[in-house]
């Protein structure tokens, strides 16, 4: 499958949000890697949504 | 947490964090609801720091926010229990708009692929006979010529 050249402007890194935290999540694909929006924008997922909740 | 195949997962990702706040137990709710396993990535953030960076100090929980491409966040909400059918449109019409602004270096004819077609456009911009686009700026040095033509090249070929 091809890959695709990602380029992040520069001036973006300025305001750049990001975060790289453990999956606990024993049912997600990436259970027990160090995630956050950077790492699945390198698979080619350039859109983040991340959903900030208490555990209840 | 699930998307229902509303939004383009593959150009989306899906994470939740969470403040690692009520145990284990509350941690297996949240991820087995009504005895359905969440697939999605979830990760904790006990100290809140995440939180304060991507809502602010203090910020109520159960928000969403969007990054784009240049991880700059472009949406934001609060929402409910569960979200009611206007807010659910109106974080998909944002998924779809940042996914619409996508911009793939290299990618001159907007087709989200690099292939021939693009070196073809590239070498026509090196030679004079379009006009600049600097999506084809390969070596990000202000200009259009044939090492922008060899590195975009070899992309594709090494993509294949």
């Amino acid at each position: 499958m091809k890959k695709i050249l990602f380029s992040i402007l520069s001036i973006g890194l300025i305001f750049c949000l990001d975060y790289s935290l453990e999956d606990v999540n024993p049912n997600s694909d990436t259970f027990g890697l160090n995630v956050g929006p950077s790492y699945f924008q390198s698979q080619g997922k350039l859109i983040s949504i991340s959903t900030f909740n208490n555990e209840n | 947490m699930s998307n229902n195949n509303e939004w383009d997962t593959a150009n989306t990702s899906f994470i939740g964090v969470g403040a690692d706040a009520g145990g284990d137990g509350a941690l297996e709710g949240m991820l087995n609801p009504d005895g359905i396993d969440v697939t999605v990535p979830w990760v904790q953030d006990p100290e809140k720091e995440v939180w304060d960076e991507f809502l602010g100090p203090g910020a109520p929980r159960r928000q969403i926010v969007l990054l784009d491409q240049n991880l700059e966040k472009r949406f934001q909400q609060q929402y409910g229990g569960a979200m009611n059918n206007q807010e659910k449109a109106d974080l998909l019409a944002a998924i779809q708009d940042l996914i619409n602004e996508i911009v793939v270096l290299g990618d001159m004819n907007e087709d989200m692929i690099l292939n021939v077609l693009d070196i073809i456009i590239v070498v026509n911009m090196a030679l004079g006979n379009v006009d600049i686009d600097l999506n084809g700026d390969m070596n990000n040095d202000g200009g259009i010529n044939i090492l922008d033509v060899v590195i975009l090249a070899n992309i594709i070929l090494t993509d294949e």
